[in-house]
């Protein structure tokens, strides 16, 4: 019974204690909720605590905090589990389960501070305080007057609180720990400051500084002294930048104040000193107080806020020294300015800088680079060293912010975003990979045209461009390595350049081109390198180019003959299907197979409906000039051989491939006689001609082979491996073709004498059709005269290179194109003849003509070619035959 | 007012003096007390939110052997925020 009535005193003493409002509840819902907690508590629903698993529970906690770095709350923790163990508390392990059940994430919300706020109630017993105690404290056997009647009268008089004070006894001595303390404590009155006379000491002070109302600049007839110190005091506030009574908002200094000691005139005269220092001064903390985006200027606006700073420390440091003196001292406005000249002058230097780069509205960002340099070359050649090492040491230092997007540029190939001031910058948008060296990045101008660079980087912004494009293309090709590139950058500090072996001597813009000059070589030379080293070994460059001159510069003839020979089979044969690509691919395939990559070759013929075949067979201006050969190289190589030259490069092919065709007509007729003297008139005609038309194509043919493209090539193998760069073998590349075109007279100047030429190898295509025309024309007269057997009045003393494979050959050719003319064989004969004379007496005397008015390269070239085209026309004179 | 009497300790030649039993109820209330308020302390280290009253309850509830996790859970259930 006790035991419920205890269980149940305290059950209602729980609910009051943890329900919230318990004591709002009415009668009926407490014991509802009374007896419900009654009920609940003597429950056995649970098992009985296992001490084991308590004291398992709470070291994991502890390990838990020390994983958590929570040390202090472990060993919190720990401490008092220990001191709990020491007391033997019966209950311990139930009410620590109890404890554990309803711990809420101790790890992460317990707060150590809470800890010391329960200790502070859990102090030990304090003594009891005693009467004793506190009368052994207070010393009351001392006072006296402790217990005498004390008047509490309401009076208020001052007089008798102050006769009241009078007879307080003396204070008595405090001896507790607080009265101990209080006793050394710091009150208002010990800040008390007597003072014999406090009126004539403030008039003093307001009578020296009288000077300060009267500093008006009109108040010329009321002159007022000062005395010197208040004079410099003023100077030096006023070289601060701080407020002053002396100069005015424009730094001039007041008229109507004097210096006892010295004249008006002489006094003007330093204060004007003091007034143009003040300007400079002024203009380099105005600038210092502007708010600027740009980093370029930022950095150059907190090398100023530095030199003023030190400027400032400066003045500081005299003012001190005229403060707190130390020795003998003489105050001297002179001296002060004097001693202030050194710091001045670099600053005024650096402000006329400042000043130049205000007066300019549309000044770019890096034009006070550019000003910062030329003066400190200036600087250098007035031999200033201290304003040289001044405005070199600016200069170098915000340089290095200028250097930062030319750093990204060089080593990563990459563009800072939306930065303006850089000169490169790259479009946006996205070409093919070929043209991604040429077009993917421009260098920006102003809108006059110029270079939106500083004038000192001019001659290297070349090579910072050709660096970044190097590394962009080595990135897209996959060769990249920014570890294997970077190398020691080589210091760009002014200090240290001119202590290096350059020396103080060095005029400041060969210094600053000598250390950029090898600041860029340890980043151009290893970019560029690589590059050239990849295009080279792994693109394949030198085998592109080979196969190029096989291609399309016939450089080897054998397959060249090979391939050609069946284009123009097909032609004689009125292959309608010549243009077939795939045919024409295939013919060139079995030609070079063992040349080339064949797999990266295509040809086409461009299909016109005009086109009629027929006309190939006696011009070679048809069909031929349709045959397109497409090489296709690695978009990397691309960079070096230009769309530009790959259209040269086919004219030239053209140009061969017409002059083979020529050579290929004229040589198929064998000649099968048995001597000049069987010849007729006819026949001797043909011949002649015959022969000067090989002459002439032959000399063609060595002209083009031995004397431009033989030695073109060569002289571009030895320039391509010399070449430092990227955009130095393009250009020796474009060069190359220019120059190839040029000197075999494909060039817009050299139109009219191509045309010739043309006309010359038509003629010789006529002539052999003409020939063949006059043949059959004799087989069917005779067969119309007599039944002879037609193949022994065919032309015996002619056999084609193909009679013994085809003898239907000759019959089935169409005739019609040649046979329009109605002239006589002998007069079609002398026609060529004289066709063929013409032209070339034009051809070498425009080549001369040509030659001698153009300074072209290619004009000793083409002077070579009319020298050897005028032994035809010598040769004509001897044997006019 | 006289001063408290003073407890003088002087050591002893021979066996121990037993403590009284004011003595020995002083040392366990001492102990109990000192019991008590190391496991407040340890409920704030768990942050189980019980103040001194509410220990001192449930401590008394748990002597008269009241299932520790029973009265954990009621405390959980209706304790205030």
């Amino acid at each position: 019974m006790a035991f419920a009535a205890r269980l149940g005193a305290l059950t209602e003493e729980l609910v009051a204690a943890v329900v919230p409002n318990a004591d709002q509840l009415d009668e009926g819902s407490l014991k509802v909720l009374r007896d419900e907690t009654l009920h609940t508590l003597r429950l056995q629903t649970s098992l009985r605590t296992n001490q084991f698993e308590v004291q398992r529970h709470l070291e994991g906690l502890e390990e838990r905090f020390r994983v958590q770095n929570r040390e202090g709350l472990a060993d919190a923790l720990r401490e008092r589990l220990d001191a709990l163990d020491k007391l033997s508390y019966k209950h311990t392990p139930e009410v620590l389960h109890l404890l554990l059940e309803l711990s809420d994430q101790p790890a992460q919300k317990t707060r150590l501070e809470d800890l010391g706020l329960l200790r502070q109630p859990a102090h030990g017993p304090q003594p009891d305080l005693k009467w004793e105690d506190i009368a052994r404290e207070d010393d009351w056997a001392s006072d006296r007057d402790l217990f005498q009647k004390v008047d509490f009268r309401n009076d208020s008089s001052d007089e008798e609180l102050l006769d009241d004070r009078s007879d307080v006894s003396p204070r008595s001595e405090e001896t507790s720990l607080s009265s101990i303390e209080a006793q050394y404590r710091r009150r208002a009155t010990d800040l008390i400051v007597d003072s014999q006379d406090e009126e004539s000491v403030l008039e003093k002070v307001r009578l020296s500084h009288s000077w300060r109302h009267q500093a008006a600049p009109n108040a010329r007839n009321e002159g007022s002294s000062i005395s010197e110190l208040q004079a410099v005091r003023e100077a030096l506030f006023m070289l601060r930048g701080l407020r002053n009574d002396l100069f005015n908002s424009h730094y001039t200094a007041s008229d109507s104040l004097q210096l006892d000691h010295v004249s008006p005139r002489l006094l003007q005269g330093l204060f004007a000193e003091f007034t143009a220092a003040g300007q400079s001064l002024h203009v380099l903390r105005h600038f210092a107080r502007k708010d600027q985006r740009i980093p370029l200027l930022q950095v150059f606006r907190d090398t100023i806020e530095k030199r003023l700073r030190d400027c400032d420390t400066y003045l500081s440091h005299v003012e001190s020294s005229l403060i707190d003196i130390q020795e003998d001292t003489v105050i001297s406005l002179l001296r002060v300015l004097e001693d202030f000249k050194p710091q001045l002058q670099p600053l005024a230097a650096l402000s006329r800088v400042v000043q130049q780069l205000g007066g300019d509205e549309n000044a770019q960002p890096f034009r006070y680079l550019e000003l910062l340099f030329e003066s400190a070359g200036m600087a250098q050649l007035e031999s200033n060293d201290q304003v040289y090492s001044f405005l070199g040491t600016m200069f170098f230092e915000c340089f290095q912010v200028y250097l930062r997007p030319i750093r990204r540029w060089m080593h990563d190939g990459e563009l800072l975003e939306d930065d303006k001031t850089f000169f490169i910058s790259g479009v946006q948008s996205q070409f093919p990979l070929s043209q991604v060296w040429q077009d993917q990045f421009t260098l920006r101008k102003t809108p006059g045209g110029l270079l939106h660079v500083p004038k000192f980087l001019q001659p290297s912004v070349d090579r910072i461009f050709i660096t970044g494009k190097s590394v962009v293309i080595l990135k897209l090709l996959g060769k990249h390595n920014a570890q294997e590139q970077q190398m020691v950058e080589p210091s760009m500090d002014f200090q240290a350049l001119a202590a290096s072996d350059l020396g103080c001597f060095t005029p400041f813009p060969e210094l600053f081109a000598v250390a950029f000059e090898r600041w860029m070589q340890s980043k151009h030379s290893s970019a560029s390198g690589t590059l050239r080293h990849v295009l080279f070994e792994s693109c394949g460059l030198w085998s592109t180019l080979s196969n190029i001159q096989r291609i399309y510069l016939m450089a080897d003839g054998a397959f060249s003959d090979v391939f050609a020979h069946a284009l123009f089979t097909n032609l004689d044969l009125l292959n309608p299907r010549w243009h077939d690509r795939f045919l024409l691919t295939q013919a060139f395939q079995d030609a070079f197979g063992t040349a080339v990559d064949i797999h990266h070759v295509t040809v086409s013929a461009i299909e016109q409906a005009d086109q009629d075949i027929s006309k190939a067979r006696v011009s070679v201006r048809s069909c031929l000039p349709a045959v397109k050969v497409v090489y296709r190289m690695p978009w990397s190589l691309r960079i070096i051989v230009s769309e530009e030259s790959m259209s040269y490069y086919q004219a030239v092919f053209t140009l061969l491939l017409q002059n083979r065709r020529a050579l290929y007509i004229l040589r198929g007729q064998l000649i099968k006689t048995d001597g000049i003297a069987q010849l007729d008139n006819g026949q001797a005609a043909y011949y002649s001609l015959r022969a000067r038309l090989l002459w002439f194509c032959s000399s063609l043919q060595t002209y083009y082979f031995n004397l431009v493209i033989e030695p073109l090539v060569t002289q571009l193998k030895d320039n391509l491996q010399k070449a430092p760069d990227i955009d130095s073998m393009l250009e020796i590349h474009s060069t190359f073709a220019k120059r190839l075109r040029d000197a075999v007279c494909l060039g817009s100047k050299l139109d009219p004498i191509r045309e010739c030429m043309l006309d010359i190898m038509d003629v010789a295509l006529r002539l052999e059709y003409t020939r063949h025309a006059e043949a059959e024309r004799k087989v069917s007269a005779a067969l119309a005269s007599t039944s002879a057997d037609p193949s022994t009045d065919r032309g015996t003393k002619y056999m084609n290179m193909s009679e013994e494979e085809d003898e239907t050959f000759l019959p089935e050719q169409d005739l019609s194109v040649v046979e329009a003319t109605g002239a006589s064989y002998d007069e079609t004969l002398a026609e060529m003849r004289v066709q063929f004379d013409r032209h070339l007496r034009f051809i070498c005397g425009g080549l001369r003509g040509v030659a001698r008015a153009s300074g072209d390269l290619a004009a000793v070239q083409w002077d070579t070619l009319a020298e050897m085209l005028e032994t035809g026309l010598a040769g004509a004179r001897d044997h006019p035959w | 007012m006289a001063p408290p009497p003073t407890h003088s300790h002087s050591p002893s030649t021979s066996a121990p003096v037993p403590a009284t039993a004011d003595n020995a109820a002083i040392t366990k209330q001492q102990a109990a007390s000192q019991a008590v308020q190391i496991l407040l302390e340890i409920s704030a280290l768990l942050n189980c939110r019980l103040d001194k009253q509410t220990m001192s309850i449930a401590i008394s509830l748990i002597e008269q052997d009241v299932n520790p996790e029973n009265l954990a859970k009621w405390i959980a259930a209706n304790s205030r925020d």
